[in-house]
């Protein structure tokens, strides 16, 4: 029985990895569902990345948006890539992490963009960076959190 | 106050330009948010914490750009670009900077 235990507490962060796991997996499902929902509504504001307005329109006015989306990168997701770069190839769960920040920021502009009466966006721009570095629970100082900052000039059109 | 991330406003044209502007703020965690957003980062999903922190200290580090350039006497900054880096474990630097200028509505 004592050896039973033993095993079982030898294999202890594994329980703990995939307990992890499964709330993550939850949180990006809610996030995914949140994100479906809202996108529609603010579909018809016009993102661009280029500075210039485009030709046929006029502006009366413009404000700075910026908005920033920090995740956390937990202990499950780290499992599965630590995993996935011993095979090579992409590394999905990172990707699907950082796509769904961006979704998430393009978001945020937009909404502001709305609260400022604007439907345009010039000269968006997006960073990621590791803010915080060691944070987090990671022991080998890589960061337990990823940060998505964008921003761009909203306009206003006459 | 006008700013923006282009090299003008739209609406507006630009009578003046002034020079560079600059402001920055260093910000570290508070430790009871920290032990939140440590067991926050065991489940995933977004880190609301820190998401408002870094908002907070950006806005601070714009209000100090543009305070710099009303004492100029601008009444607009341009061309505003962000950078962050993190200076220590558990703080980062916030820095905006861009041109002060004088405009006026078209």
């Amino acid at each position: 029985m004592e050896i039973l235990f033993q095993i079982l507490g030898q294999f202890f962060w594994l329980v703990v990895v995939f307990g992890c796991w499964f709330f993550s997996k939850r949180n990006d499902n809610r996030m995914l569902a949140y994100l479906r929902k809202e996108e529609p509504k603010y579909a018809d504001i016009q993102i661009l990345n280029t500075k210039e307005m485009p030709k046929n329109l006029d502006a009366i006015d413009s404000s700075l948006c910026t908005t920033q989306v920090v995740l956390a990168v937990d202990p499950g997701k780290r499992f599965v890539a630590w995993i996935l770069t011993m095979v090579g190839g992409n590394i999905d769960v990172y990707q699907k992490m950082l796509h769904l920040a961006r979704r998430k920021a393009k978001l945020n502009i937009r909404k502001q963009a709305r609260q400022n009466g604007a439907n345009l966006v010039l000269k968006y721009s997006v960073e990621t960076s590791n803010v915080f570095a060691g944070s987090g629970n990671s022991e080998d100082g890589s960061s337990g959190a990823v940060e998505v900052f964008a921003y761009g000039t909203a306009v206003k059109q006459g | 106050m006008k700013v923006s991330n282009i090299e003008s406003i739209p609406g507006y044209e630009i009578k003046e330009v002034l020079g560079l502007v600059e402001g920055s703020t260093v910000r570290a965690k508070h430790i009871g948010k920290d032990i939140m957003a440590g067991f926050k980062s065991m489940v995933g999903g977004e880190m609301k914490e820190y998401t408002e922190l870094l908002n907070e200290s950006r806005q601070e580090a714009v209000k100090r750009m543009t305070t710099r350039a009303e004492a100029l006497g601008g009444n607009a900054v341009l061309n505003v670009r962000f950078s962050t880096s993190s200076v220590a474990q558990g703080a980062a630097e916030l820095f905006a900077y861009g041109t002060a200028a004088v405009i006026q509505k078209k």
